[in-house]
């Protein structure tokens, strides 16, 4: 057992004498233990990595998940807020155009909101915000920036009915800028197309007619002033209408406004001291009749 | 107070259609028409309540719809009245389970009730009826087809409340 002991103690001695010793077996015995464990040691640092990135990935798939859901919410906030910045350049825009029109146009201008339509289908008609309190009465003209929208047929306190154009009770009296033809234009809702839905009476069966020629109110009749944009001529073409068969012919006209679209309307209380003509198209080439009284018939 | 449910409903749907009639439904038009949304709800008050309160509430419907309108005001109560009226009338002869019962009713009152409306409204002799004719037969079929909805929302909405609006109840003497 001693003996074992000792020579176990000697092997060891010489081992590291011989480990020691850069001899070249040393360094070969070096190099292939090396060698042997290397791809080991590698899988386990792999390993290890692998472990390690898995930890950090899961620790960043946390975070980017909450850096996400904040970046999500934030992109939701500011395409909202793209989008109010949006509306309110067109609203501003709109209100621009509007205050614009207000002060170029020749008439007291009164804006007002279109708060309800009418829920027939027989008739025309919208409520605006705006009523007696507001100085508004009846028979007033209607309008936005395009052109004609109706009149006021019924004021309350703080609200006004305005019978729109394209109502058949609706009635204007109206002239062609470039043909230079009277007529009264009436609403045509209900047997018009979609957009021809006005039409032009008594005119005159054999004028010259243009197409897309503007119909604008020629202000005879005393209710609407002259001078503002009705609509354009859809048809040259005489329409069917057995009431003006032989003297006269209808035209259908397509109202400038886009009744179903618009929010904002004004009401024109009167006539500005100071005019001013240039935002105006030129005057009928006959003088005006004026008839002071209510009578919504041109 | 579980009597007076079913007419308290019907006026708060009196309020919203008119409300959703005025504000909302303008902006499309199914087959070229603007949906009628009362006239089936008329026709299912005169399957459901008696005639006194059918009456009260037709005429608070056609009042309301009137003063939303350009139209005279009252110009809705003679059409309203006499849609509620024949259909209390003819109330006992139907099955008022059956979708064809359903639907015919609303395509029946729809078209008696818009077509008084439109001789009322004093146009008759601006617009041709060759023009009118078909937009009334296109809201009548929408009304039928609302009809059925009316019933059968309605039906099911007061039968889980422990009513039932099936029930005929007879007008106090």
């Amino acid at each position: 057992m001693r003996k074992r002991s000792l020579l176990a103690a000697g092997l060891l001695v010489v081992l590291l004498v011989i480990t020691r010793l850069e001899v070249p077996f040393a360094l070969r015995v070096k190099d292939a233990m090396s060698d042997g464990f290397i791809p080991f040691m590698e899988a386990t640092t792999r390993l290890y990595g692998g472990v390690q990135e898995l930890s950090h990935r899961t620790k960043r798939y946390a975070q980017l998940q909450v850096e996400n859901t904040d970046l999500r919410r934030r992109l939701s906030e500011l395409s909202s807020r793209v989008a109010q910045v949006g509306e309110l350049e067109r609203e501003n825009r709109e209100f621009r155009l509007m205050l614009d029109f207000k002060n170029r146009s020749e008439f007291k201008l009164v804006p007002a909101k279109i708060v309800e339509r009418d829920p027939s289908n027989w008739w025309n008609s919208v409520l605006v915000d705006r009523g007696a309190a507001d100085g508004i009465t009846r028979d007033l003209p209607v309008l936005t920036i395009e052109g004609l929208v109706g009149k006021v047929v019924e004021v309350m306190q703080n609200h006004a009915r305005v019978l729109l154009i394209v109502d058949e009770n609706c009635k204007v009296s109206a002239w062609l800028k470039e043909s230079g033809y009277y007529g009264i234009v009436q609403g045509n809702a209900l047997a018009g197309g979609s957009k021809a839905q006005c039409r032009m009476l008594f005119v005159d069966r054999f004028a010259q007619l243009k197409p897309n020629d503007k119909v604008y109110t020629s202000g005879l009749g005393g209710v609407f002033p002259k001078g503002i944009l009705i609509g354009s001529l859809a048809a040259a073409e005489a329409t069917d209408d057995p009431r003006a068969a032989s003297l006269y012919q209808s035209l259908a006209i397509t109202p400038a406004v886009d009744l179903a679209r618009m929010d904002e309307v004004f009401i024109g209380v009167g006539i500005k001291p100071q005019a001013a003509p240039a935002a105006l198209p030129a005057s009928p080439p006959v003088k005006p009749r004026v008839r002071p009284s209510r009578a919504p018939v041109p | 107070m579980s009597r007076l449910l079913i007419p308290f409903s019907l006026v708060a749907g009196v309020i919203l259609l008119v409300t959703l009639q005025c504000t909302v439904v303008w902006r499309w038009a199914p087959w070229g028409v603007h949906l009628e949304m009362l006239p089936p709800l008329l026709v299912y008050m005169a399957f459901t309540v008696n005639l006194p309160t059918a009456f009260f509430l037709g005429a608070f419907a056609a009042a309301l719809y009137d003063a939303f309108s350009a139209a005279p005001m009252g110009a809705s109560v003679i059409p309203y009245l006499a849609g509620v009226m024949l259909f209390s009338a003819l109330r006992p002869v139907f099955f008022r389970g059956r979708i064809s019962t359903r639907f015919m009713s609303g395509l029946v009152g729809g078209f008696l009730i818009l077509l008084l409306q439109w001789v009322f409204s004093g146009k008759v002799t601006l617009v041709p009826w060759g023009a009118v004719l078909p937009k009334i037969l296109r809201l009548s079929a929408l009304c039928g087809v609302l009809s059925v909805a009316y019933f059968s929302v309605l039906d099911a909405i007061f039968r889980a409340s422990g009513l039932d609006p099936g029930r005929f109840e007879e007008s106090p003497p």
